[in-house]
């Protein structure tokens, strides 16, 4: 990807509240899946990979459903797409439906049974089992550690940009999944440098934040008035250690 | 969970729309999140390990907040617990910054890659593999349970992962033919409610469209399952809402 691409999406997300890279990540996701669904289906390739994973994983799923139906054609692209997957499940259930609707006696069936040596759904469960990752999984996991990639690249001293690291170092940094990324992608000591450096600053305040929310909890100091930042420092705390909601 | 306990979730998850097993999976789920709230989380082996796994993943981590604005209305037990393990995060970071090298950067990210799965994903997983047993108990033809397999016969069957998981455990043959019967009716019926959503999409078709709306979620849910979609009941805006009490406040 190219980092000009790259340096616009930080420029901009280094500017918004929260972890940069979740919210870069969070509108990528919504993107893809609209373009997935609406058009990308239909290609062969494409539309195996869907096929082999059954569709998406659950968050992927929960995503889709959660895009307007507008930006989907009014439903019509998800219910095309689910209607061939579930026409491809239904088929390789009734195949495997009819293998076990035997014309054997119940004798034999029963001789057969004592003598197996797996369960008897194993074979069926095989046939339909998933045979790929979900496909949004795979483009998205490859999208988010270039976009990390290029984050380091832009906060080194001798390649980067001065704008993304003046924004950068003002920023409250990433998040653990997106810093642990940032640090595995690090090319240079200045980049990293930059990275725990604003890291420990973000970690500083909030902990400073989240300690003044506690203590005005207590009933000595409960008339304090709390600030807005003490006041969000506890879902601040589970964004940076899960990522943004 | 007791097997008698169990038999009385599962008729009741059976009546109601969607995989049976999500559904109990989601509920236990909340009421384990409860749980840690009032004791599990200050338990000494559940800090340790809370401290290896980074707290708890990206949906439990929500669900805690979500769940304690929801029940206690201050946040008090999750900030507790962050603002411990900030503190350990920061000694960490500050203990990695001191060398400033690349390879203390792989250090720290390797570090900051969580052990153990969060616990109360494991625990969901234990709970997920019980329901399951359960249910297959009760669905096999000798010491099963009469009730909960005329549900399950007339139910919309499991999700595609837990129908895999219920096929690879059972040992009846019976019950893998009811699993499979159940879902072919399923998807059947599922097919034709995608195929009238479309042919009421297409130009100068009049009838409105009904139930068959939302069809294609339903789908998905078949296909993924419904394991995350937890939320309890009027949190969508809780995370506003005690934002601005609390600043109303001070």
């Amino acid at each position: 990807m190219s980092l000009h691409l790259l340096y616009s999406r930080w420029r901009a997300a280094l500017t918004q509240a929260g972890c940069p890279a979740c919210r870069i990540m969070e509108a990528v996701a919504r993107r893809y899946m609209i373009t997935l669904v609406r058009e990308g289906k239909s290609h062969d390739e494409v539309y195996i990979r869907i096929q082999r994973a059954w569709g998406f994983c659950e968050g992927h799923g929960r995503m889709l459903k959660g895009i307007s139906p507008a930006k989907l054609g009014d439903g019509m692209s998800p219910a095309r797409l689910c209607s061939w997957l579930l026409g491809a499940l239904s088929m390789r259930l009734s195949k495997a439906l009819q293998s076990t609707r035997t014309s054997l006696s119940p004798r034999i069936q029963g001789r057969r049974w004592l003598r197996r040596k797996r369960p008897p759904g194993e074979g069926i469960a095989k046939q339909l089992e998933v045979e790929g990752r979900c496909p949004a999984c795979e483009d998205l996991t490859r999208y988010e550690r270039s976009l990390l990639w290029g984050l380091q690249r832009l906060l080194s001293e001798t390649k980067g940009e001065e704008t993304i690291r003046h924004l950068y170092h003002a920023s409250h940094g990433l998040c653990f999944p997106h810093l642990r990324l940032a640090l595995e992608e690090a090319e240079e000591p200045s980049s990293v440098d930059l990275l725990l450096q604003v890291q420990e600053q973000a970690l500083s305040d909030l902990s400073w934040n989240l300690k003044e929310y506690l203590r005005k909890h207590d009933y000595r100091y409960r008339l304090e008035p709390m600030t807005q930042a003490e006041a969000t420092s506890c879902l601040r705390a589970i964004a940076l250690f899960a990522g943004e909601r | 969970m007791s097997f008698a306990l169990l038999s009385i979730e599962l008729e009741d998850a059976l009546q109601s729309q969607g995989c049976a097993v999500c559904r109990l999976v989601q509920e236990g789920d909340q009421r384990y999140i409860r749980h840690f709230l009032w004791e599990g989380k200050n338990e000494g082996h559940m800090l340790l390990r809370l401290k290896r796994s980074l707290g708890l993943c990206h949906h439990h981590a929500w669900l805690l907040a979500d769940t304690e604005d929801l029940e206690f209305k201050d946040g008090l037990g999750t900030a507790t617990l962050y603002d411990w393990l900030l503190d350990i995060a920061h000694e960490t970071l500050r203990k990695a910054r001191e060398t400033r090298t690349i390879e203390a950067a792989k250090r720290l990210a390797t570090s900051l890659h969580p052990q153990p799965p969060c616990p109360a994903c494991a625990i969901r997983r234990e709970f997920a593999e019980t329901v399951l047993w359960g249910l297959q108990q009760f669905l096999a033809p000798v010491g099963g349970h009469e009730t909960i397999r005329n549900l399950y016969a007339k139910s919309g069957g499991l999700c595609l992962p837990h129908l895999l998981a219920l096929l690879r455990m059972t040992s009846f043959p019976e019950v893998v033919q009811l699993l499979l019967e159940v879902q072919e009716r399923t998807l059947a019926s599922l097919l034709a409610e995608l195929e009238l959503f479309q042919r009421k999409h297409r130009v100068g078709e009049q009838a409105p469209i009904g139930k068959e709306q939302d069809a294609w979620n339903r789908a998905l849910d078949l296909l993924a399952g419904r394991l995350n979609g937890a939320r309890p009941p009027g949190v969508a805006n809780s995370q506003v809402n005690r934002t601005s009490r609390m600043v109303a406040e001070g």
